[in-house]
């Protein structure tokens, strides 16, 4: 008998040419292109990964960054049970981006949402640690007080990048075997993902930073 | 409509000699263009009519041959006839005879298609023109040689033996002007967007700091025309240095194009057309103009994105550097497949809308396309359409042009969605795409990926998962049938050599109803990307010049019913040529050309209420008999194969 199978709807967003689809590809082909052209509106993607006995399917929505599909953003994250935050750590403007999602997404997501803060890009410190313009303590400062994993990543070199979506698989309540029925396929619908997510027990947020 | 061999045109054998000498910064060499735009005929009850167009300034890329073109005296139509008549002695003075004089050239023709080197036939010799000698006979049997294999095996798909490629050794009578010079200024065309309030959005070529002065000149022109005139400026024309400026005010944007090629007004017109169009579909009209109001110095590159210059590039390098007949022809190319296997398909879809209709109600889907992708270039291979209603090219262009660039180095797994403003629907809305990646496959003998694409199109925003599912059960079926085969490898790609139509070169032939078009696969050895660019930038201007050789002023044809000849022909004393400008390594390169082949080009143009049929005959090709009768062989083979050439109705609903 397979693994039961758990669907996490997930979202990601952030300030244009933060590397939010480089994040993307990484996780799912393992795989970084130097030069990615921008996304327009949205990509969606799945990738499955096991955890413990589980087997998470992540569905992932990968957004536009710039301002202007800002207004579709809502629809991506809807129903998400978690979102990706993404900042570039040499662009303090990208943080500041990252802070107006935060919040936007505590005023309209649902409320159990998990959010990860990610500062991306920390490869380019390899060479120079003076190009940091967002330091780490600010960025934990603010993981804290609004609840919210942080990871610090590289998609170029891979760095953090599973532990980003293991952490958010691991806070995410699995589905026990007793509720394992039909939702294996692609077909998941609407309504067996609110279901879930009405499942989630919102004790559960414990203020966590995994590093 | 009965197709006879009554096409005639006036200048057949006289030429316009007469004092063509163009500068040398046009080219290197003398050519001299004979765009016959004399004569149309109307089919139906064979009228002649003696509609001359204006001709326009640009028309033949050399000014001062224009000049011969308008001094060239209006016709009447019987004298037409008979002026051709009376220019070659040899034959009688009726228009019957004449016809009796055409067919005296079928044995040559019919031996040739017999593969026969021995066409030594007295008798039928004796009735050549005179003009026709036995070098030119040998040429031309030489040339027979080329392009006269076929293989009628070919569209069944079982031929994939030796097939000798065409050579594609067309001379280029244009100037080479693909420069890579740093300065701006250099480039023979260039195309310009800015804002009403002068600040610059997008150019082709330049840096900001050099672009900058003219935006500010563009400005005050249209604006100048705008306050003394009240109206808008179209063009402004240096007929001495050949350069054309082309306007377009769509206020709150100004686009300007600028080409010293010889284009015409109305080509840059519409080039700039879609460019605006462009601009359109990131952001519709309605955004646009709330963005500009009360604030006419917004800087709308802040709103607009890498993606978006670079798709504006894409189009302009699409427009300057490709043959481009999507834009061009205003058409779509198709995916050949057999009739049965494209209605199979048809129904497959057909069916599952109408069974699936609780996962998607009807109304979400508005329009689906299942694409075929090589090169930058897409081919129709299903539509799923509802009735009486269809799509506008341009709308698709862009939708093809948002797509190229998409999935440019990126995972083919995934699948988007895509907020898209069709202008030419409605330019101040919305629609949404649902794009994905059927599959991929490797085309014949290259390293070219073709890639099909399945692209679902709603208006409702939220519809994402409602297309995902179709288009998963779709593909799923489509796979489970062995259908998705049929259009996951090329198999029906043609030749010009696959079509028994000597001499000709290269062909478009457009079926106005299905705004559909078929050509042969341009292939080059070795997939060399510069060498295709370079051939294809010449295939260009050569339907450029056919076209522009029977529209008026307005880009439209002339008449409803047209056909054609055009003539390019390097004049005998090119001495002057020979003193070429230094550093100029490409025009030297070409004049090698000229000294190995005397340019002599024949294109044919052919426009009905029912297709339009361009084509470019091989070089040294003279005979517009033989010519008119490839043309019509072309004809005869697409409407024999016209059901796998073209989607006739798609999957309606």
């Amino acid at each position: 008998m397979s693994n039961p199978i758990t669907s996490i709807k997930l979202v990601l967003l952030g300030e244009a040419a933060v590397g939010k689809s480089s994040i993307v590809l990484r996780f799912v082909s393992n795989d970084f292109s130097e030069n990615k052209e921008p996304t327009i509106g949205a990509a969606f993607l799945t990738q499955r990964v096991n955890i413990n006995d589980h087997t998470v399917k992540f569905e992932i929505w990968d957004t536009a960054g710039q301002e202007r599909f800002a207004s579709l953003a809502p629809m991506y994250y809807r129903n998400a049970q978690a979102a990706l935050v993404v900042y570039d750590i040499t662009k303090p403007q990208s943080f500041i981006k990252a802070r107006h999602w935060v919040k936007e997404l505590h005023e309209q997501a649902n409320k159990n949402i998990i959010i990860a803060l990610v500062g991306n890009k920390v490869d380019i410190l390899e060479d120079n640690e003076d190009e940091r313009k967002v330091s780490r303590e600010e960025a934990e400062k603010l993981a804290e007080e609004e609840d919210l994993l942080f990871f610090e990543t590289s998609a170029k070199t891979g760095t953090n990048i599973s532990e980003v979506f293991l952490g958010i698989g691991e806070k995410i309540p699995l589905k026990g075997p007793e509720d394992e029925h039909t939702n294996g396929g692609l077909n998941v619908t609407e309504d067996q993902r609110v279901n879930l997510a009405n499942t989630a027990n919102a004790s559960e947020n414990a203020s966590a930073c995994s590093c | 409509m009965n197709v006879k061999d009554q096409y005639l045109d006036t200048a057949s054998t006289r030429s316009f000699r007469s004092g063509v000498r163009p500068s040398k910064s046009q080219s290197g060499f003398n050519i001299k263009t004979r765009g016959q735009p004399s004569l149309s005929i109307n089919l139906d009850n064979t009228i002649v009519q003696t509609i001359i167009p204006p001709v326009n300034n640009t028309l033949n890329g050399d000014n001062e041959d224009n000049v011969s073109l308008n001094n060239f005296p209006r016709l009447r139509s019987m004298q037409s006839i008979s002026s051709i008549v009376s220019r070659r002695p040899t034959r009688p003075n009726t228009v019957a005879d004449q016809l009796s004089v055409n067919t005296s050239f079928d044995p040559l023709i019919e031996q040739s298609f017999s593969y026969s080197n021995n066409i030594e036939d007295p008798s039928t010799r004796q009735a050549q023109d005179t003009a026709f000698n036995e070098e030119a006979r040998k040429d031309l049997i030489d040339r027979l040689a080329q392009s006269i294999y076929s293989y009628p095996a070919s569209l069944t798909g079982n031929s994939y033996g030796f097939k000798p490629v065409v050579s594609n050794e067309i001379p280029d009578v244009f100037i080479n002007d693909n420069q890579t010079s740093p300065d701006f200024k250099s480039h023979s065309k260039n195309f310009f967007i800015l804002t009403s309030a002068g600040k610059p959005i997008f150019s082709m070529f330049g840096e900001d700091k050099q672009i900058v002065p003219y935006m500010g000149i563009i400005n005050t022109v249209v604006s100048y025309f705008q306050i003394n005139e009240t109206t808008n400026i179209r063009t402004i024309k240096l007929n001495k240095t050949r350069q054309t400026f082309a306007f377009t005010n769509k206020a709150p944007i100004i686009l300007m194009a600028y080409s010293r090629r010889g284009e015409t007004t109305n080509e840059l017109m519409t080039q700039l057309d879609l460019l605006y169009s462009y601009l359109i579909s990131s952001i519709n009209e309605r955004q646009l103009k709330r963005l500009f109001h009360n604030r006419s110095n917004f800087d709308l590159r802040n709103y607009l994105e890498v993606t978006d210059f670079d798709n504006l590039r894409q189009i302009c390098s699409l427009l300057s550097n490709k043959l481009y007949p999507d834009f061009g022809l205003n058409a779509l190319q198709c995916f050949v497949m057999r009739k049965t296997e494209r209605a199979r398909i048809h129904d497959t879809i057909h069916n599952l809308l109408i069974n699936e209709s609780k996962d998607i109600p009807r109304g979400t889907l508005l329009y689906g396309l299942i694409l075929s992708h090589k090169r930058k270039m897409f081919k129709l291979c299903a539509v799923i359409r509802p009735k009486g209603h269809s799509l506008h090219t341009i709308d698709l262009q862009l939708l093809f042009s948002l797509i190229t660039h998409q999935f440019e180095n990126r995972d083919g797994d995934q699948e988007l969605w895509l907020p898209i403003c069709f202008p030419k629907f409605n330019s101040n809305g919305f629609l949404y795409s649902y794009i994905k990646y059927l599959s991929r496959s490797h085309a014949n003998n290259s390293s070219q990926m073709e890639d099909t694409v399945l692209v679902l199109i709603s208006a409702q925003k939220d519809a994402f998962y409602k297309l995902k599912t179709f288009g998963d059960k779709l593909w799923n079926k489509l796979q489970h049938d062995k259908l998705d085969e049929y259009f996951v490898k090329d198999r029906f790609k043609f030749r010009i050599s696959d079509i028994q139509a000597p001499l000709v070169h290269h062909f478009m032939y457009k079926i106005k109803k299905y705004v559909q078009y078929v050509m042969p696969e341009i292939e080059i050895h070795n997939d060399d990307a510069t060498k295709l660019t370079q051939y294809e930038c010449k295939l260009k201007k050569y339907y450029g010049h056919l076209y522009n050789s029977v529209v008026d002023d307005t880009g439209l044809p002339i008449n409803k019913t047209i056909l054609n000849y055009f003539h390019w022909e390097e004049e005998e004393e090119g001495e002057e040529g020979e003193e070429r400008e230094e550093g100029e390594d490409a025009i030297t390169e070409t004049q090698r050309d000229f000294k190995r082949e005397k340019i002599n080009m024949m294109g044919l143009i052919w426009i009905t209420p029912q297709f339009e049929l361009y084509l470019i005959c091989n070089n040294g090709v003279n005979n517009k008999e033989v010519v008119l009768r490839s043309a019509k062989r072309i004809i005869g083979w697409c409407k024999k194969y016209e059901s796998r050439l073209f989607i006739q109705e798609g999957a309606t609903f």
